[in-house]
């Protein structure tokens, strides 16, 4: 008889195994998926209709039709700006420290472990952090300064994180090339290892800031104000966002507002989706660029 | 044991190519570590100028942590330490005066895998040279850099692309542009051949050929025919120690010490 032909009793229970494994692993990932569909389908069926020119026109109002997300939209943008434009500079130049230049020490190791850790502090302690520092220490106020500087202590953890391994990623002979040829440090990370990981580096900072735009409870703290009724001109006025919005028509008893915070989910579901769309496709660009 | 036999300078006299050349490099009781663990133990060596020295040995013998101490690529080791004095120019390099970039500057170097810079063939070129303020026509120098690299006629219409679309034998001619664009005095090679399919080895090995008349070469090679074709002086190293060095013809054909002839004629190694 043929060794092939009969597989034994054992060789069928391992497949059996297998088959099974196989079809858990399938539930898992349908499961997921079916609990997002799920999601995005309740938040469209309920915000979908108040979904109109009208509110992205209005400010917050008592009354559901004449409510809307100028302020709000307006205020995550003021927020995001300053959170990016102090956590960007701040966290490339910290990565490119620790990473390139400095010398490997205790002191390194001290440091990146901590920012390690930071990254995994919950984002409420940032904002006792942001209302002792900045609200009252330095006397921003409940400003839209000391809301984006807060969510910009917040994400910089990540965005040193995220740049630190886009750099490592780039090969060691790329350096090595450029120091043979009498670059200085600078003229070599500048030149090649900066742009190599641009990518990457993108990347982290949109996630990131994708993160950094649905935070609700630090912006609470450092005093984000639920009705405004006018957009913010310089960095010290008051201000609210979206996710403070969406949270402060939740808690309203009327029905309506409770689908106007579906709404709400809506635009800040579409500004993410938006954001992470440029990251895929920047990234996708840069990669044919190098190598 | 005698760690060098050839220690005395008259011997290079015996070489017909040289004729009287000064020394470039002077190395002298230079120790090196990783850590705590010796790489090099007292290296004494003459290199004079405008002649090609191979550095033969089994791996991990030392010969490209020695190689990488000419141009002080080491430095960029945690925890390597070098003791002893290289003198080039009748300056030491490793001096605390000296700015290693400027070592770099006018010694060059070709690394074992070819490496271009993620950018144009034209900028791969005329990058170091501009960093380091040269004045001088750049497109007329990538043109005269990569003809000694003979590599011109092959990328001439294409200096924009990427250096990495090129094949791997190309890609080490684009290398070797780039060390010789800088115009050097030096050219370190640390086995530029070996990561080379043999049709482009051998295209590299008639570059080197072509480039021994203008640069002093120091070429750390596996393969020993390689040694004896291209070079002037051979050092034979094991264990961190230079075991015997001295001009090709002479250490291939009638090597002094045992541990040489045993390697040379494959009992180890």
């Amino acid at each position: 008889m043929n060794v092939l032909s009969s597989p034994s009793a054992h060789l069928r229970r391992r497949q059996a195994i297998a088959k099974w494994f196989r079809r858990i692993c399938r539930f898992m990932s349908y499961l997921l998926v079916g609990i997002v569909c799920y999601l995005l389908w309740d938040v469209i069926s309920d915000g979908w209709h108040w979904l109109s020119w009208d509110f992205f026109q209005n400010y917050a109002s008592r009354m559901p039709a004449k409510s809307g997300v100028r302020a709000a939209i307006s205020g995550s943008i003021w927020v995001m700006a300053i959170t990016i434009i102090f956590a960007v500079p701040v966290g490339i130049a910290a990565a490119t420290y620790l990473e390139e230049l400095m010398e490997q020490s205790r002191l390194k190791q001290f440091i990146s472990l901590n920012i390690q850790n930071l990254a995994g502090v919950p984002s409420i302690v940032y904002g006792i952090l942001g209302l002792t520092v900045f609200v009252r220490f330095l006397g921003f106020g409940g400003s839209v300064l000391s809301g984006g500087l807060t969510l910009g202590l917040l994400i910089l953890p990540i965005i040193i994180i995220a740049t630190r391994e886009s750099l490592r990623s780039v090969p060691q002979t790329v350096r090595q090339a450029a120091m043979a040829l009498g670059a200085t440090k600078w003229q070599t990370v500048r030149c090649y290892v900066l742009p190599t990981s641009f990518s990457g580096i993108l990347t982290g900072i949109i996630l990131a800031i994708s993160r950094a735009v649905g935070e609700t409870a630090p912006l609470i703290l450092v005093g984000a104000v639920a009705y405004i009724r006018y957009v913010p001109e310089n960095p010290l006025d008051a201000y609210t966002t979206l996710p403070i919005q969406i949270y402060n028509w939740v808690g309203k008893p009327k029905a309506e507002f409770h689908e106007l915070a579906a709404s709400g989910i809506i635009v800040l579901l579409s500004l993410m989706f938006l954001t992470n769309l440029c990251a895929i496709i920047l990234r996708h660009k840069k990669q044919r660029t190098y190598v | 044991m005698t760690t060098t036999s050839h220690n005395n300078p008259s011997v290079s006299s015996l070489d017909t190519a040289s004729h009287e050349a000064d020394n470039i490099l002077e190395v002298r009781g230079v120790h090196a570590y990783y850590g705590s663990t010796c790489a090099l133990r007292s290296i004494d060596l003459d290199v004079k100028a405008n002649q090609v020295y191979a550095f033969i040995g089994p791996s991990g013998c030392g010969k490209s942590t020695f190689l990488r101490c000419f141009n002080r690529m080491n430095d960029f080791i945690t925890d390597f330490k070098i003791e002893g004095s290289i003198k080039y120019r009748n300056t030491n390099i490793y001096h605390t005066d000296v700015d290693p970039v400027l070592v770099r500057r006018h010694i060059g170097m070709v690394f074992q895998k070819p490496n271009p810079l993620p950018t144009s063939i034209y900028n791969n070129v005329a990058w170091g040279p501009k960093i380091n303020g040269f004045k001088v026509d750049f497109d007329e120098l990538v043109e005269t850099s990569l003809k000694k690299a003979a590599l011109w006629d092959q990328v001439k219409e294409r200096l924009t692309d990427n250096g990495y679309h090129l094949s791997g034998g190309q890609q080490q001619r684009l290398c070797i542009a780039r060390a010789i664009a800088m115009n050097p005095d030096v050219i370190l090679m640390d086995e530029p051949c070996s990561a080379l399919d043999p049709i482009s080895a051998r295209k590299i090995e008639e570059l080197i050929v072509d480039l021994k008349k203008d640069y002093s070469i120091l070429i750390v090679t596996h393969n020993m025919q390689q040694a004896a074709r291209l070079s002037h002086h051979t050092v034979f190293m094991l264990k961190g120690e230079i075991i015997e060095h001295g001009p090709t013809h002479n250490l291939f054909a009638t090597p002094q010490q045992s541990l040489t002839k045993e390697y040379i004629t494959g009992k180890f190694g």
